[in-house]
């Protein structure tokens, strides 16, 4: 080739140009699937933070509230009432309830209350279980209880629901989970509380 | 860095046929350069000089680009505080060590820059190439390392001029650019994607470049796929996974939609519709559909259905490394040769299989109801016996269930073993039939006595497809030039040979000419007459004709 008489490249013909632009409108679907799923994986993100939050406040919650005059005492084990029934001065303990503790957990100025489910903008709902079919149930926390099965079992223990009424009296395993942006769970942690 | 590689021959046979190897590029021995040079020059031959070839320019350039790419690998993982704030340590040992190379590199560059025909003739080459536009490039890569010891910068912005380090890469693409600009002068838009996705004679460079761009995205959104199922690392890395993922699919359909576009450009593809679907046919093709689909389809589709199994088919775009081996295709040929055999096969077995769940069946069945329910479950059983697996899952207990499975194990090793022997031996058959084309090739290529660059580009695509040493490719030009030697020699041949090739009958009625000729002055012409004229000789027409030629 004569670098110094170079030869003409052609103009784009009409298929060239309908390709480019087609290559240009594909890749631009492509751009925005990309920053759609991008968005999403962020809240998934931000719904795992979540439950480390959690995670993190119980397990510390569960190295302290045994102690006497713990902050947040309804997780303690147990409350402290006066015997009404005779007028002395005796008192009794009671133990406490999940409820009381998470009611205590979600009220301010509890660093958890002011979490949010970054997919509906909304405070932090907890569930039984992530049912991809529910798109409702996306960003959702589950607690749940893990109660030791006797030695020798096939399953070394059981888990159920951490519900309002149950007892927090004793040191208990509770395994979080979160729900992703398809409502598929993810295992967060397992923490002594 | 690469020694260099020679090729066993003894010096006094350094005849044509190296001279061919190193004409078709497949001998690699190093560059010829004169020991006697100032160091200067020497060095500058050696490492930078991109007009020499078989020096180490290509291979700096190769450790510089790899180098730059594990910058950015490293740059991306540096935001993820789960790895990086472990790795500390690491990731600054690995900083230190790529800036010592570019460093390295840089004033390397700087030194031999009087060398290079473009400063060599300036009145101040080092400062005309300070201030080139590629020589800043690479201070800048290295200049925010020794800036934050005097200076403290923004950890922010010193991995944004980090990242300028990618622009090295230029120093690679730009020629690759200009040479590939050059071969296509003239060529149409599509032509020029063609020659870019597709091997052809005008890719150059770039063509190579391009096919190691997507060989790179297939191996990294492959590990990609298989760290995902690893929860610890996903877990830490979605995001970037995600990133990662969209981008590949971004690559994969830029390719994919090029070489549908340009594949008219292929002969055999020529028709605007027809050639594009003859092409969007092609295993190869699909494989690239494939490799983006579950993409799009979830895209479009999530809302309807979980398409979340889709996701482990992105791994089939390590299929698509297929494009760059001849093995594959090789494969497929002889899976095609022998497929009326393999599916006799396949029949025999798909036989037995039937057979032995309806013995198991039959004999298990009374004795253990729950293992052997009925027929189609038994051929779980009847599969696992006859290929020789043997989970143990499941196990006849019947005196007669027994001594059937005894007897249909031992057939299973022979059946099933027979497609294993098939294709092995069909393998090698077509790895002969292949090498036996190249000689016949090189045969076809040597009748002029020249290797042109197409047939060079032909003979190194080939040796490089089936795997052939230099040796090899030596020992198959040493065949085809005996072969074409022996065919030179026509005399050699048989009549009916000579006589297809009209020049060769030429030749050959010449040579008996000068045969007959040879003839009358050597013989006792008297002598000849004499027996020429008795009853067992010649007929007078034949005898006139002796005398006519050995007149003339």
């Amino acid at each position: 080739m004569n670098d110094n008489n170079p030869v003409k490249n052609p103009a784009l013909t009409l298929p060239d140009i309908i390709f480019i632009i087609s290559v240009i409108a594909i890749l631009m679907f492509l751009g925005w699937s990309g920053s759609v799923a991008y968005s999403e994986g962020v809240k998934t993100e931000t719904t795992k933070r979540n439950g480390e939050e959690w995670a993190s406040w119980l397990t510390q919650a569960g190295t302290e509230r045994f102690n006497t005059n713990y902050v947040t005492s309804e997780c303690a084990p147990t409350a402290t009432i006066s015997n009404t029934d005779t007028n002395s001065t005796d008192t009794k303990s009671i133990p406490r309830t999940w409820g009381e503790c998470l009611k205590a957990i979600m009220t301010p100025p509890s660093s958890l209350a002011a979490l949010t489910n970054p997919f509906f903008d909304t405070p932090i709902t907890f569930g039984a279980k992530c049912d991809h079919d529910d798109e409702s149930l996306t960003g959702l926390m589950i607690l749940e209880k893990l109660t030791p099965t006797p030695s020798g079992s096939a399953l070394p223990f059981t888990t159920s629901k951490l519900v309002e009424s149950d007892r927090i009296d004793q040191k208990m395993q509770i395994r979080i989970t979160v729900c992703d942006n398809e409502a598929f769970p993810i295992f967060i942690a397992e923490v002594e509380f | 860095m690469d020694s260099p590689k020679k090729v066993s021959i003894q010096k006094n046979e350094y005849d044509s046929t190296t001279k061919i190897l190193v004409q078709i590029g497949i001998q690699q021995t190093r560059a010829n350069i004169d020991q006697n040079l100032p160091l200067r020059k020497w060095l500058y031959s050696w490492l930078l000089d991109p007009k020499i070839d078989n020096n180490f320019q290509k291979n700096v350039d190769s450790w510089i680009s790899t180098l730059i790419i594990l910058n950015l690998f490293v740059l991306v993982f540096e935001h993820v505080p789960a790895i990086f704030e472990p790795h500390k340590h690491l990731f600054h040992f690995f900083d230190m060590f790529s800036v010592v190379v570019f460093t390295i590199e840089y004033f390397t560059r700087l030194c031999l820059a009087v060398e290079d025909e473009e400063f060599k003739n300036s009145k101040y080459p080092y400062l005309k190439y300070i201030t080139s536009p590629f020589a800043i490039i690479d201070l800048l890569s290295v200049m925010p390392f020794y800036l934050q010891a005097f200076i403290s910068i923004d950890l922010r912005m010193l991995r944004f001029l980090r990242l300028l380090r990618i622009l090295k890469l230029f120093r690679v693409l730009i020629p690759a650019y200009q040479e590939f600009k050059l071969m296509n002068q003239g060529r149409t838009f599509r032509q020029k994607i063609h020659a870019l996705v597709f091997q052809s004679m005008y890719g150059g460079s770039l063509q190579s470049l391009f096919d190691t761009f997507i060989v790179v995205w297939v191996v990294v959104s492959v590990i990609a796929v298989v760290l995902e199922s690893v929860f610890a690392i996903s877990y830490i890395l979605n995001i970037q996974f995600i990133m990662l993922d969209t981008v590949a699919v971004g690559v994969f359909t830029l390719e994919y939609c090029m070489r549908i576009y340009s594949c008219v450009e292929e002969p055999g593809f020529e028709k605007a519709i027809l050639g594009r679907f003859k092409q969007a046919k092609k295993g190869a093709c699909i494989i690239d559909l494939l490799a983006i689909l579950p993409f799009f389809l979830e895209a479009f589709l999530h809302h309807l259905l979980d398409l979340r199994f889709f996701r482990v088919f992105r791994l089939l775009r390590l299929l698509k490394l297929t494009r760059y081996t001849g093995a594959t295709s090789t494969l497929t040929t002889v899976i095609a040769r022998e497929w009326p055999v393999l599916g006799a096969s396949a029949f025999i077995m798909l036989l037995l299989v039937v057979l032995t769940a309806s013995l198991g069946y039959l004999f298990e069945h009374e004795a253990q109801p729950e293992k052997f329910e009925n027929i189609p479950q038994s051929i779980y059983w009847a599969v696992i016996t006859l290929a020789s697996v043997g989970y143990g899952d499941i196990s006849p207990i019947t005196p007669m269930g027994r001594v059937m499975t005894i007897i249909l194990a031992l057939l299973g090793i022979g059946i099933f073993a027979i497609p294993a022997a098939l294709l092995s031996s069909a393998f090698t058959d077509q790895l002969r039939i292949e090498r036996e084309t190249l000689k016949n090739a090189l045969y076809d290529m040597l009748s002029d006595g020249i290797i042109d660059e197409n047939e060079a580009d032909i003979i190194n695509r080939e040796a490089k497809r089936l795997h052939l040493s230099e040796e090899e490719v030596q020992r198959l030009i040493e065949k085809a030039k005996y072969d074409r030697e022996l065919k030179d020699d026509i005399a050699g041949l048989p009549l009916h040979k000579i006589a297809a090739t009209p020049a060769h009958a030429v030749e050959h009625f010449k040579t008996l000419m000068s045969q007959i000729r040879q003839l009358g002055i050597m013989t006792d012409k008297a002598e000849f007459e004499e027996v020429a004229l008795s009853n067992a000789g010649l007929t007078p027409k034949e005898l006139g004709l002796w005398h006519f030629i050995n007149k003339a």
